[in-house]
């Protein structure tokens, strides 16, 4: 069992910088889209709609590149070889995805607070929610880890059809669950939603997404900007 | 010793080994030769736990499966972190293995590896050598290298080899060591084993495969591969 902890600090250690981009870069990005919006539901609904353009982007793109390169495969080739038995490197992978999911769930909070009124209970509301989703996100993270342990060379495929299927599933649930729950609720499950996936995909290129979404924003922000000006 | 029966491999209709045998007495260098999809790299990789043989077996002499803490792998593939410093890498598999620190240091400082350079920074020379030092550092039954030699300069060869061969050999381990470079390494082996697409083209003592076949290993391939 302790190489399953020796495994966990070690994905841990590998994916804190991740995380950090992560939280950082969205918080960022939706602090600046805010200032956009002029009434106060356009405050909220401007950052909302274009920070969930990212996922599906930065998802697919994201996915693409780190599969295409030989990235993983080492990864996968330096775990693999370690003696430990496939079932704790999963297992490892997924505690390490779910942690995530918990730091998140306490960080956030703290960032953007814009998300929550004064009641205690909206905020367990919005953070069970985002529970689920992580670890739904872990789940199939892993599966994909699993795959790839197991030699079958489909591994990425598990995971890239998995992080469709919770993209796939998170659209629907705002379409059905968002006109009910109004907009705050849609702002709670929307901003973790590029984090997960970044997490899920790999540290090469966490950072240069995260970079990427930042330009990008800023340059659209300017441009509705110069819009309102006028 | 290390024994390997009727081995086999199929990457879904593909069959990449086929019936492939030998033994391995403790102490002893293979040289495990072939072209381009010989199967060179499946069988290694087999060897060392990283993937299950279709069919066949393999194990020590006195136990039942192979272990993957007994076996030191070097893949072809430069597969550490980028961001490692030499040091990272010895604690990584320290975390995991039985690691020798003496002998990772002795063999950093005899193939002249950076220290404060990260993995991505080093040249593919050293990024080689940084590897073959944390594989030799390991307290392993049987080391298995998969083209060590691949894109090195000459001078960077010798020295690899003479690592392999005498700075850095354990005596009661065995050795597998997958190459085109046969003139070079020729010395090295105590047994060859030669694949053609998969199966076995020339296997046994590498004095007696010279005497029977040619002056040297290379010679006797070429001979087998025309009957």
């Amino acid at each position: 069992m302790s190489y399953f902890f020796r495994l966990w600090l070690h994905e841990a250690k590998r994916g804190a910088s991740s995380l950090t981009l992560a939280v950082l870069g969205s918080v960022v990005c939706f602090g600046l889209f805010s200032r956009l919006g002029k009434t106060p539901e356009e405050q909220m609904l401007v950052p909302l709609i274009l920070v969930l353009l990212l996922p599906v982007v930065w998802g697919v793109v994201g996915s693409y590149l780190s599969f295409s390169s030989e990235y993983n495969n080492k990864r996968d080739l330096l775990l693999r070889s370690l003696p430990c038995h496939a079932f704790y490197l999963v297992l490892a992978k997924f505690m390490w995805t779910a942690t995530c999911s918990m730091i998140l769930l306490f960080l956030i909070p703290i960032f953007a607070p814009v998300f929550y009124d004064s009641k205690m209970t909206k905020w367990l509301q919005l953070s069970s929610g985002w529970i689920t989703y992580g670890v739904c996100w872990s789940f199939f993270s892993s599966l994909g880890m699993a795959a790839a342990i197991l030699g079958r060379s489909s591994g990425k495929y598990v995971t890239l059809t998995s992080g469709a299927i919770i993209l796939g599933l998170s659209v629907v649930w705002f379409l059905l669950a968002t006109p009910a729950a109004g907009i705050e609720t849609l702002g709670a499950w929307t901003l973790p939603m590029p984090i997960f996936i970044g997490v899920g995909v790999t540290p090469i290129t966490f950072p240069i997404f995260s970079t990427g979404m930042l330009i990008g924003l800023l340059i659209v922000s300017s441009l509705v900007l110069e819009r309102q000006d006028a | 010793m290390i024994q390997v029966n009727q081995l086999g491999k199929k990457y879904g209709q593909t069959t990449v080994l086929q019936d492939v045998s030998f033994q391995l007495p403790q102490g002893q260098f293979l040289g495990l030769l072939g072209v381009n999809g010989a199967g060179k790299s499946t069988l290694i990789k087999i060897l060392a736990g990283l993937t299950p043989p279709s069919q066949g077996s393999v194990g020590w002499a006195n136990k039942i499966r192979f272990d993957k803490a007994a076996v030191s792998y070097m893949p072809e593939m430069d597969h550490f972190y980028t961001h490692w410093l030499a040091k990272d890498a010895f604690s990584f598999h320290a975390d995991f293995f039985a690691m020798n620190k003496q002998r990772f240091l002795d063999a950093l400082d005899f193939l002249n590896v950076p220290l404060h350079k990260q993995f991505s920074q080093l040249s593919k020379g050293n990024r080689t050598r940084m590897r073959l030092a944390i594989a030799l550092a390991r307290e392993a039954q049987l080391f298995l290298f998969d083209e060590p030699l691949s894109g090195i300069d000459p001078f960077a060869r010798q020295e690899i080899l003479r690592a392999l061969a005498v700075e850095f050999r354990c005596e009661d381990a065995s050795y597998i060591l997958a190459t085109h470079q046969i003139l070079e390494a020729e010395a090295l082996f105590d047994r060859v084993l030669v694949l053609k697409s998969g199966k076995t083209l020339l296997e046994g003592q590498a004095e007696t495969i010279r005497l029977q076949w040619g002056n040297s290993i290379l010679e006797a391939i070429r001979s087998a591969a025309k009957e």
